[in-house]
């Protein structure tokens, strides 16, 4: 375990959300962010404002991710929200724009205070989505308990 | 000194994590004299002109592509370089640029 770890929230790992919209994921996982005390008000707007201008669709080598995230000034403290959603979710893919459909949704909170701290999550994380035993793992793991304990082994 | 730009939507969360990566890459190959800075997109149209190497982490608009062409400014893929999912090769068209830069 590192300084990275205690970004990770057990309340904030949620499975099978369901919807058909990528708005409609935001909405739901705002509201668990909001009662758990890590976003302004303003958040899910920021969110959704940010996703449209600047998409955050990824095909990694194992797995297509969205990380989502809103600027500083709407997180109250930093976090990393792990969600996985019932149906595949069409998004945009960064830097090309293009279609994607995942399932797989990593919510980042930053705040500039640990903005450096965060960095090195972001690049872990991606270095993980790059390792097939990890994203194996990240898709058999079936409740909380043994998402956040895969997580805490490996940050 | 080759300066290079990395720019994200805000230029807080993927730009700083390619920024780091590419230093690290750099390092790794004892490639030196260049600089590599993060800013984010609204930034993007009056800083760009100061750089050599352009890395895109959010779709350039017409803009900043005039800009490029303008100033001879390479761009490059950042997303592969995020992702890290070309075993490496996501460095070649950066590689590719410093090396152009160098022989001009």
């Amino acid at each position: 375990m590192s300084e990275l770890s205690n970004l990770f929230d057990k309340e904030l790992i949620l499975f099978n959300v369901e919807g058909s919209t990528r708005q409609n994921i935001f909405e739901q996982v705002s509201k668990v962010l909001d009662s758990n005390g890590y976003t302004q008000s303003t958040f899910l707007d920021a969110l959704n404002k940010r996703e449209d201008e600047f998409p955050t669709g990824v095909v990694t080598a194992n797995l297509p991710i969205a990380l989502p995230h809103a600027n500083p000034e709407n997180v109250k403290r930093p976090f990393i929200a792990v969600v996985q959603t019932k149906n595949l979710i069409t998004v945009q893919q960064m830097g090309i724009g293009d279609d994607e459909e995942t399932k797989n949704f990593f919510f980042l909170g930053i705040v500039e205070e640990t903005q450096d701290l965060q960095v090195k999550l972001l690049q872990r994380f991606m270095e993980l989505m790059n390792d097939k035993e990890f994203v194996n793992k990240f898709k058999s793991a079936a409740d909380k308990d043994s998402m956040y304990d895969l997580f805490m082994n490996n940050f | 000194m080759t300066k290079v730009v990395v720019a994200c939507g805000s230029g807080v969360a993927t730009s700083e994590t390619v920024v780091g990566k590419v230093k690290s890459f750099l390092e790794d190959h004892k490639i030196t004299g260049v600089e590599v800075e993060a800013t984010d997109f609204k930034q993007l149209a009056n800083v760009l002109k100061n750089y050599d190497v352009y890395v895109w982490l959010a779709k350039p608009t017409p803009e900043i592509m005039d800009i490029c062409e303008q100033e001879g400014i390479y761009d490059v893929n950042g997303v592969n370089v995020l992702t890290g999912a070309m075993g490496g090769d996501e460095y070649l068209p950066l590689v590719n640029a410093l090396y152009s830069l160098k022989n001009q």
